[in-house]
């Protein structure tokens, strides 16, 4: 009997030993790196991940937050909570604990990562697999997401650190390039990616939504005007202008560009998609619009957060047609909503809502903050006509810049510009800039680019807006936004603060 | 082998450092004083007096004794042994000691043998099993002759008649016994403190007298004296170098228990391990199931648990029946608890009176008009209730020959005070175990349990209950007039009421925790025991939302169903050899050799879908759901697995040096092929110095037991989840994208965390230097200092944001020292039979240090409500000390306004003065100076109290609810503080002025959020009184209790949030440790109970 007991031990213990097969415990419902890139769905699937990060709310609720409320077009509203939290930014008295800085910051990098995650693992993969998509216009894509989120970094922070590859931990050292550095990169990246893109009616209706040529050219020629590279930025611009109005054309009616039915239309070059999804319940992981949602107004599921200020919508031409497509005022939603869910507005502070993010009632059935379907453009055919406009004022074509300044105008309903030149007409561009692309989150930064900012800011008109007051724009400083302090916290040393 | 090589020379290092040794004795047993004085009385009655007053009792034969003779004796105030001898003297009689029973015999009148002469004498010593007692000391009084019994407890010694020997051994009362023939036959007491109570110390048992290592174990009537649900939160205090925090006073709520510290960021919780089954928790298990619970400390004790230890082990062994006559055991509780809460906030009519006041400085006024103002709710008061507790337990136990057995049920039911809340469960349990052959033993222990959990979002930032009853202002009424429930008309914060009301969720876990084992004698000295495992858990959850409307911001406007099951199986396989033998009289070996294999699987399944027609419960199941296009399903699972082989020898030398030594190897499938084996060794040696000649020698009779001990270690730690060295890649939901008219979804994967194929094992290392006393037969003392340093800390390594990836790879980068004293002492001692006492005492302090986070950076954890994150953790500091920014008062006068406005443009008079306002502080640190307990209990006849103190000192708590109860640029309620706040006319305060845009920023995060967290308290107070055996006998019953007892009976702190007890409020992150966000608080709770054995 002892005997059999010393055998079975024995025995166990060899069948155990030759478990070493016992401890290889395969990933279970997941793909791991060293399996992917094998399809051309891979391949698709990496791509839509970087596009992602632009309809992470944490991202496009801070292009907003400071491209218009930190302008002098608007100001935080909302609830008193949501009023504080902008109340030092809109001071100009920056704080790097800003909440939204380090979403634009922390996104937009993630962004950057899966657009490199893409480009290299497409590369690699051999032409042959590719049936249904281009192998180039997949790259081309992504190395415009890739260049698009530096952009918006850059304008935001300035010198930044440049991503040019999936990051190594080795990387973590890494420190802030200087933005001529970070301009190459971006340029380069938007060279390379008008070599892939494909035009939008070569992909055809089953890919809009993605970037396209005319992507690619148009945020090249923006670029480039923010290097006050008017030649370049001039030749960019027109090579869209010279695809044909087949191809690019500014919508007759205006307000077209913001709503559900025209989508993706025929002057869009692109903008960040949103789609009702509800199976999705959290405001920061939703695939709806939560911006739309925090800018509507407060009765209507909403928050009422970007408001225009009064300075600026005055100084509206009361014929401009644009008015009314781009404020909701009470009188406005009196005519659009019904009087029961028109209730009492609440924390109403200027009296103008954003008309281009806003979701009609009948758009609205079954709704909730996290499942709204409109998308918010990035760059149309107008800006584009504007900064050709701009690029042939600086270039001494006014005869251009008025024609495609008047283009724009015409659309709006005002009489034509014929008799500006010069610094005059520059002048005239930037204010139908204001106007055109007004909520849109892109006047600050224009402010900042065209050195008017100091000026601006110190406007009586605009410091007569409560929330305003306090403001004190300090030359040198203010441009650039401070680091979000975690990444200063994190880094080391590596990092170096702007100056606040 | 690395780990080996390197550590080999601290090995020597320490080895020299050390002597260690230990203990074990006893002097001669509590012997009671003994007045008489008697005249012609009977012996009879003289014997019984004695036996009165002393413990003794004495036996002998009529037949040879005339009980009935009549004697004169006196004795004024002596010890029992005396006056037994003089009694014997006068009457010519011979006498023997044993234990406490005297044996009285005739003096052998033919007995040739002059006195003086020397003759044989051969003895066994026994226990009261009647197991012999081996390596026992056999010492002739009053000389240096001495011996040791052998391997049948026998023993030879040369002696004169009259002499006495004393008969010490490790774990027994010191004996004595006048020679009165040449063959004597000793049973030895148990020793006042049990020192050869069993611990269990991992794959094995070692008497306490013999432990090497840092063990400590409580006694199974202390756990089951509070009112908890599972037995960690009773460890709570009673362990110097155990923290245990409630993470919530939820019912089932999770409970942070840290042993020595908290060793690494990853999970730092011990390893539980439940009758040789190493379980994820012991919630599934009746705290009055438990037999004994040890607490392995340091690395030398849990070393053998390798991997699993590196935070230190708690081995738990349930009730097993025994031999005799079958016992049926029933107790029960019930009882009422209540929230403690120290937190003041104002009341209608001063909130009403700040708005008012803020609302001349708004630049758009609110309209107050909109406000409630002769409403005054207690939000607090109206989510929290007197809530119930119940525990009922049944065990059954005994055995008959070869089989034993044990069985239980137990039931505990368990409402929150927050309403919203509750636990209960119900427990089965059958452990048995049979002599099948006489070399073969076969047991199974196996415990099931269902419990089911109603839950609340209570902690989460933004809605949570607790958050949003501690904000909501006072003027709204729970419900309004027409029934609806209210809401402000100010802020979006939702009613709590209303929240708890709509919430409708529920956690279901079924556990089935069993092993089966086989032992069996191989030879004498050598028997193997294998063991088949298995730990199965099952979690049914259940959450319904209906469609409601209380606010704008509060409402749902389609129900929606979820349904989900997970369910994990462990199953583990461990072999052992054990081979014990005694060489000679002098040397003794135990040693082990095991193999065991383990593996886990978990795998879930979730779904969820909208349109639920109607609120009927019927109804709640997912296909009654209308909305097919809502329909969502996710599932997960993943496996580990791990082989380890393990050794230990255990050897001890003339009963004065033992050492312990062990290796373990472990591979485990969390690291990839290379780097999947580590060996982790420990060392430990122990000096029982008062078994030592030389201390005899020096005659410190009041020593009992002197022990030394010092351990050295090494244990690994793969707590990292899973596949961490794979670049894995995510398909989560939010990377999806849409293309193409009409709308196409696509999915978008990619690779979220970055993947590191280099990770190998995190080790532990620890060193520990250790006394154990006993002195005055009453009062026993351990000290121990540890130095336990984490090396290769698996760490998500912190990465700054722009690398892009979410999460930084796992890498060996970290190093955390935690090195801390610990002390406990405690006093048993007796004013009279009738009534003893015992005091205890315990003391550790526990220092944390970041030593290294690699290649640089910090790790921030604990956002709080848009303000940044409260804590950091960076090399130098604590891990998770809170970190924001240091303030300098208020700004009183021009001056400092001038001075402050350089870095402060938007300050005022009355504001905060921020010392830097560009660099962030150490404000504060989660971890005490020290924590401690105190226990007093006394018995008289069957009358016993008890009670329990802890407390904790020096610790901060970061109050974030502050972030809304000192913030006026809203219509929050505020904290009663906010009353005081500045003015021209009040200048000599903390509390900036009353601001509705804080333009200056006051609350940011800064040291004005900082609490001092100490907290002494009564935490529990029991008062028990067992039925004297006059009456229970006659009822027939032997024993039967009814207790009192009441639990966190007063809490002394400044804390000014509800409660000081802050454990982690997102219960896996160490990081945020000590961070108030408005926790569900601790409950005063007081039961009362009766037990009764049949």
């Amino acid at each position: 009997m002892k005997k059999i007991n010393i055998l079975i031990i024995v025995l166990g213990l060899c069948i155990a030993s030759s478990c070493s097969k016992f401890l290889d415990k395969e990933m279970l419902g997941a793909q791991t790196s060293e399996a992917f890139f094998q399809t051309e769905n891979d391949a698709v699937a990496s791509v839509t991940a970087s596009y992602s990060d632009l309809k992470d709310t944490r991202f496009h609720r801070s292009l907003w937050s400071i491209g218009d409320v930190l302008s002098d077009n608007c100001t935080q509203s909302g609830s008193d909570g949501d009023v504080n939290t902008f109340k030092r930014m809109e001071s100009f008295d920056y704080h790097a604990d800003f909440g939204r800085l380090a979403d634009n910051w922390r996104v937009s990098y993630r962004g950057i990562n899966k657009a490199c995650q893409a480009i290299e693992g497409i590369t690699a993969m051999d032409p042959a697999l590719f049936k249904k998509y281009d192998k180039n216009q997949l790259i081309g894509e992504a190395q415009f997401l890739r260049a698009y989120f530096h952009f918006v970094l850059l304008r935001n922070f300035g010198a930044i650190p440049v991503i040019r590859s999936t990051p190594k931990i080795d990387d973590k050292g890494n420190t802030r390039e200087p933005v001529e550095d970070v301009y190459a990169f971006i340029e380069q990246d938007l060279k390379e990616a008008t070599q892939k893109l494909k035009k939008k009616s070569e992909l055809g209706s089953s890919n809009s939504g993605r970037a396209t040529l005319g992507s690619a050219w148009a945020l090249l020629s923006k670029v480039y005007l923010y290097e006050k590279k008017y030649t370049e930025a001039r030749d960019a611009a027109k090579k869209i202008i010279d695809m044909g109005e087949t191809e690019y054309k500014l919508q007759d009616n205006f307000s077209y560009n913001f709503d559900l039915e025209h989508e993706n239309g025929i002057e869009s070059l692109f903008e960040i998609d949103f789609y009702k999804s509800p199976t999705e319940t959290s405001n920061y992981l939703t695939n709806g619009n939560y911006s739309c949602y925090a800018q509507m107004p407060r009765p209507f599921a909403g928050y009422g957060g970007n408001q225009a200020l009064p300075s600026f919508v005055s100084k509206f031409d009361p014929a401009d047609k644009r008015l009314k497509a781009t404020f909701l005022t009470v009188a406005d939603m009196q005519s659009i909503e019904t009087p029961v869910s028109l209730g009492t507005l609440e924390y109403n502070r200027t009296g103008y809502y954003n008309r281009k993010q806003y979701l009609l009632p009948k758009d609205r059935v079954g709704t909730t903050y996290f499942t709204i379907p409109l998308n918010i453009p990035i760059i149309r055919l107008a800006e584009v006509y504007l900064i050709y406009a701009e690029a042939c004022a600086k270039t001494n074509d006014n005869v251009n810049a008025r024609l495609y300044l008047n283009k724009v105008r015409l659309r709006a309903g005002l009489p034509e510009n014929l008799t500006d030149s010069g610094d005059a007409l520059y002048e005239k561009i930037l204010q139908e800039r204001r106007f055109e692309l007004a909520m849109e989150s892109d006047r600050f930064y224009d402010l900042i680019r065209t050195g008017k900012a100091a000026q601006a800011f110190t406007d009586s008109q605009f410091r007569a807006n409560p929330t305003k007051a306090n403001a004190v724009w300090k030359p040198g400083k203010s441009e650039l936004l401070p680091i979000p302090q975690t990444e200063i916290d994190n880094s080391n040393g590596n990092i170096v603060q702007n100056p606040i | 082998m690395k780990n080996y090589i390197v550590n080999y020379s601290s090995i020597k290092r320490i080895i020299s450092l050390l002597l260690a040794l230990v203990l074990s004795f006893h002097l001669a047993a509590q012997v009671g004083k003994v007045n008489l004085k008697v005249d012609n009385t009977p012996l009879k009655t003289v014997l019984s007096e004695i036996e009165k007053q002393s413990e003794y009792t004495f036996v002998y034969s009529p037949n040879s004794i005339n009980s009935n003779q009549i004697l004169s004796f006196s004795a004024a105030n002596e010890p029992a042994e005396n006056v037994v001898k003089r009694l014997c003297g006068q009457l010519t009689l011979n006498y023997s000691i044993n234990g406490k029973q005297i044996t009285l015999s005739i003096e052998e009148q033919d007995n040739k043998q002059p006195q003086q002469n020397k003759f044989t004498v051969k003895g066994v010593v026994r226990d009261k099993t009647g197991e012999p007692v081996i390596a026992a000391y056999v010492l002739l009084s009053g000389s240096n002759v001495r011996t040791t019994t052998d391997l049948k407890g026998e023993f030879v010694i040369d002696a004169k008649r009259g002499d006495i020997l004393e008969i010490r051994a490790m774990s027994y009362k010191t004996a004595k016994i006048i020679v009165a023939s040449s063959s004597v036959s000793i049973q030895l007491e148990d020793d006042a403190f049990n020192l050869d109570e069993l611990l269990v110390v991992g794959y094995g048992t070692v008497k306490k007298s013999d432990v090497t290592g840092s063990v400590a174990s409580i006694k199974s009537e202390d756990l089951t004296k509070q009112a908890v649900l599972s037995a960690d939160q009773a460890l709570q205090g009673r362990f110097p170098g155990v923290q245990v925090t409630s993470n919530s006073g939820s019912p089932g709520g999770a409970v942070s228990v840290n042993i020595r510290g908290i060793g690494t960021i990853n999970d730092s919780q011990p390893l539980y391990v439940v009758d040789g089954m190493p379980v994820n928790s012991i919630s599934y298990l009746n705290t009055n199931d438990i037999a004994s619970l040890e607490v392995l400390k340091d690395a030398s004790a849990s070393a053998i648990y390798g991997s699993r230890g590196a935070n230190g082990v708690i081995l738990i062994s349930t009730r097993k029946g025994k031999t005799g006559e079958s016992k049926i055991s029933f107790n029960g509780y019930s009882g009422i608890q209540n929230i403690l809460d120290n937190s003041k906030y104002v009341n209608n009519v001063q909130w009403y009176d700040l708005q008012t006041k803020l609302n001349a400085m708004r630049s758009t006024p609110i309209d107050l008009n909109k406000a409630n103002k002769n409403t005054n709710t207690d939000w607090l008061n109206e989510i929290s209730r007197v809530a119930a507790i119940h525990n009922y337990y049944v065990e059954v136990s005994g055995g008959k020959e070869d089989i034993t057995f044990s069985a239980s049920g137990g039931y505990f039911s368990q409402d929150g005070i927050i309403k919203g809340t509750s636990m209960d469960r119900m427990t089965l349990r059958l452990n048995g175990e049979s002599k099948v052959r006489k070399y073969l033993t076969i047991g199974t222990n196996l415990s099931y349990s269902q419990s089911s959990r109603t839950t609340i979002d209570e902690n989460g930032e933004s809605w949570g209950v607790l958050s949003t009853a501690v904000r909501l202002e006072p003027t709204v009424p729970v419900k309004n007039a027409d029934g609806s429930f209210g809401a402000s008309p100010f802020v979006d914060i939702n009613n709590p009421v209303a929240t708890i009301y709509y919430s409708d969720a529920k956690t279901k876990a079924q556990n089935i925790v069993g092993n089966a084992y086989l032992k069996a004698d191989i030879t004498k000295n050598l028997f193997i025991r294998t063991s088949f495992g298995v730990d199965m858990l099952t979690n049914d959850v259940y959450n319904f939302i209906p469609v409601y409307t209380v606010s704008p911001t509060q409402k749902n406007v389609e129900s929606k169903i979820s349904r989900g099951y997970e369910k994990t199986i462990n199953w583990l396989w461990e072999s052992t050899i054990n081979y014990n033998k005694i060489f000679g009289i002098k040397h003794s070996l135990q040693a082990l050799a095991g193999y065991t294999m383990e593996s886990t699987r978990m795998e879930n399944l979730y779904g969820s879908k909208n349109g639920v027609p109607s609120d009927l419960p019927s109804l709640k199941y997912i296909d009654a759901a209308q909305n097919a296009g809502s329909a969502a399903v996710t599932g997960t699972a993943w496996e580990s697995a791990m082989i380890s082989y393990l050794g230990r020898i255990n050897y001890s030398y003339d009963n004065r040096y033992l050492a312990t030594v062990s290796v373990r190897s472990d591979g485990s499938s969390k690291f990839s092929t290379a780097n999947r084996y580590a060996i982790f060794p420990s060392f430990s040696l122990a000096w029982k110095i008062n078994n030592e000649m030389f201390f005899k020698n020096l005659k410190l009779d009041f020593v009992d037991d002197l022990k030394v001990r010092a351990g050295w270690g090494q244990i690994g730690n793969q707590n990292i989840g899973n596949y961490k060295f794979l670049s894995v890649l995510t398909n989560y939901a939010q990377y999806r994208y849409i293309f193409g008219t009409p709308e196409t979804l696509y999915q978008g994967i990619t690779a979220v965390n970055m993947a590191n194929d280099k990770i190998k094992w995190e080790t532990s290392e620890s060193l520990n230097i250790g006394l154990d006393m006993t002195l005055f037969n009453g009062l026993n003392v351990t000290a121990d200092y540890f130095i336990k340093d984490t090396k290769d800390m698996l760490l998500t390594e912190p990465i700054p944001m722009f690398l892009g990836f979410e999460n930084g790879p796992v890498t060996n980068v970290g190093s955390v020292r935690n090195s801390g004293f610990e002390f406990a002492a405690t006093w048993r001692g007796a004013i009279s039979e009738n009534f003893t006492y015992s005091a205890g005492f315990n003391f550790a302090s526990i220092k944390n240090r970041v030593t290294s986070l690699g290649r640089g950076g910090s790790l921030s954890g604990a956002a709080v409500f848009n303000k940044g994150n409260a804590t950091n953790t960076m090399v130098g500091y604590p891990i998770g000390m809170f970190w924001g920014y240091e303030t300098a008062g208020l700004i009183q006068n021009q001056e400092q306004l001038t001075a402050a406005r350089i870095k402060q443009p938007s300050a005022q008079l009355g504001d905060v003065i921020f010392v830097d306002p560009s660099n962030k502080k150490m404000i504060g640190s989660p971890i005490p100076d020290f924590t401690y307990g105190i226990n007093l209990s006394c018995a008289y006849k069957g009358l016993e109290f008890s009670a329990f103190f802890d407390g904790v000192y020096g610790n901060e708590i970061f109050n974030a609810t502050r972030a809304y109860t000192y913030n006026t640029s809203s219509t929050f309620k505020n904290d009663i503080a906010i009353l005081n706040y500045w003015s021209s006319t009040n200048t000599n305060t903390n509390i900036p002025r009353l601001t509705p845009t804080d333009s200056n920023d006051n609350m940011r995060i800064s040291d004005r959020y900082i609490e001092d967290g100490s907290y002494f308290r009564l935490k529990n107070l029991q008062i028990s009184y067992n039925l004297p055996a006059a009456i229970v006998s006659k009822l027939n019953i032997p024993g039967f209790r009814i207790f009192v007892s009441a639990q966190n009976v007063f809490t002394l702190t400044k804390y000014t949030g509800m409660y000081p007890e802050i454990g982690q409020a997102l219960s896996t992150s160490y990081l945020s440790r000590g961070v108030d966000y408005g926790n569900y608080p601790q409950s005063r709770i007081v039961t009362g109970g009766i037990s009764i054995n049949f």
